[in-house]
């Protein structure tokens, strides 16, 4: 039977994570201030807004990645599943296990697209050919990339296209099977067919994780998320179902952004 | 700082096109009105020759609308100017339509040269129609929401006389075994005012849609139906 504090503990309306009155400062810059959303679990929420909005750095709060930046101080709660990821107790190693990270660019590392895969696995101390085996067909199989690379599984990841090398890197993540996937600017440096090879991805994906994105393309967030949170200087803007953002958004200022009036 | 002068330069050219397109749609039914008051054939015509330019200008204004979604891929405001646009003027040019019809059966009538006086309601009906294509494009061109409430409000009055017309006329036909086809005729002028009107309406309901996001007719359905389930509860 199910522990009862720990399904009491989940949010009752699906969120993965709650984040409120949040500020974020870089020595004296407040990037973020009092933000307060919830992210459901198993949608795509899209984070847009111009550079230094404080998107990306919201972004980095979720498997606490700010932690690395000198001078980054955090008011203000996240909870994940109704646990506060700031606190003293939280197992960050396990916390970015359970939420993982697609860069901009695809960064593989320079060993084979099979030791990729199995790199986070190995790091747990995960040695059995079996298992490795297994979470590696399955992880590239999720992300789409097993077809490809099914008869090439010890050839040099570098060697694989830029989109096959991002399906990789979110292949590198699922492995560890995490609840979360983070996604910066996943695509922007991909053509358009491996980009939309990756909007498919993430729409597979989200049966099985949350997906957060943060995106420049408004066609992009427009297409892939089911929610969409738009940011200025450091405010969260406005938050809404992402297909009542984009048509009838309730903020002037979001209306401006998704118009291209600015920015 | 202000970006995408490009697309808003052809968004306002879209408007101006429509506001052209709304202004000849409305000459048309103006003149329509006038040959079927005067029973002039010429007039008729001329409202029936004039019919393929009004087409021609839909036409026009519809490659526009898919050129702008196509190329600019407008969200929001935008996106609901270039929609509403692209459903209106499928409204505006049924309008023109009705004109023509009703000018084929001005033509009809005179044909049969039957000494005949336009009922007085027939004429009132009409000019409620000139009326409320006037409040509709006004509504458009203004952006109002109130002008725009008010054109849906005058149609149910033009609804409300076309239905007495209907058994004015079905009276008529069952007295009149003479001249049954006239009174047809008649009777159909009627519907289509009628028909003119609701696109009217239409017009005004995508005057909202593009100003709220929401169509008012909907709305106004859900509240209804959401009335009735209270009272069936």
């Amino acid at each position: 039977m199910q522990d009862t504090t720990a399904f009491l503990a989940a949010d009752p309306a699906g969120n993965i994570f709650e984040v409120a009155d949040l500020d974020v400062y870089y020595d004296k810059f407040q990037a973020l201030k009092k933000v307060t959303i919830d992210i459901p679990a198993n949608e795509v929420t899209a984070f847009i807004g111009p550079s230094g909005c404080g998107k990306s750095t919201l972004l980095r709060c979720f498997n606490r990645m700010n932690d690395l930046i000198e001078g980054c101080r955090i008011d203000g709660t996240i909870r994940m599943e109704g646990t506060d990821i700031y606190d003293r107790q939280t197992d960050v190693v396990k916390l970015r296990t359970e939420v993982g990270m697609v860069f901009q660019a695809p960064n593989p590392f320079p060993m084979s697209i099979f030791d990729n895969v199995a790199y986070g696995l190995r790091c747990q101390g995960i040695r059995d050919m079996k298992i490795l085996r297994r979470v590696v067909e399955e992880s590239l199989k999720k992300a789409a990339l097993w077809e490809e690379a099914k008869d090439h599984l010890h050839r040099n990841a570098l060697k694989l296209s830029g989109g096959q090398q991002q399906r990789l890197c979110i292949a590198r993540a699922i492995a560890l099977e995490p609840k979360v996937i983070l996604m910066d600017e996943p695509t922007s440096a991909l053509d358009p067919i491996a980009t939309a090879h990756i909007e498919d991805l993430i729409e597979d994906l989200k049966k099985q994780y949350t997906i957060i994105i943060v995106t420049h393309s408004m066609s992009q967030a427009a297409r892939i998320s089911d929610k969409t949170a738009f940011f200025l200087l450091g405010d969260l803007v406005e938050v809404g179902e992402t297909s009542e953002v984009f048509h009838v958004p309730r903020d002037t200022r979001t209306e401006d952004y998704i118009s291209g009036k600015f920015g | 700082m202000a970006v995408r002068i490009e697309f808003q330069r052809e968004l306002q050219d879209l408007h101006e096109q429509i506001i052209r397109m709304g202004a000849a749609v409305e000459q048309a039914i103006g003149l329509a009105v006038e040959a079927l008051i005067n029973l002039d054939t010429e007039l008729a015509q001329q409202v029936i020759d004039g019919d393929d330019v009004i087409d021609e200008m839909e036409r026009s204004i519809d490659r526009k609308c898919v050129r702008l979604i196509a190329l600019q891929q407008p969200v929001a405001r935008d996106l609901r100017d270039v929609t509403a646009n692209l459903k209106l003027i499928t409204d505006l040019e049924r309008i023109a339509d009705h004109a023509t019809d009703i000018c084929q059966a001005v033509k009809t009538i005179v044909k049969t040269h039957y000494e005949i006086t336009i009922p007085h309601d027939v004429v009132v009906l009409a000019d409620m129609t000139r009326r409320i294509i006037r409040a509709a494009l006004d509504s458009y061109v203004n952006r109002n929401k109130e002008q725009a409430t008010e054109t849906i409000r005058m149609d149910k009055n033009i609804d409300k006389l076309y239905k007495q017309l209907k058994r004015y006329f079905v009276h008529q036909i069952e007295i009149d075994r003479e001249h049954v086809a006239t009174l047809i005729d008649l009777l159909l002028i009627a519907k289509h005012f009628e028909r003119a009107g609701d696109h009217a309406q239409n017009v005004a309901e995508w005057v909202i849609y593009f100003i709220e996001g929401r169509h008012a007719i909907y709305e106004e359905e859900e509240a209804a139906h959401a009335k009735k389930a209270n009272r069936d509860r």
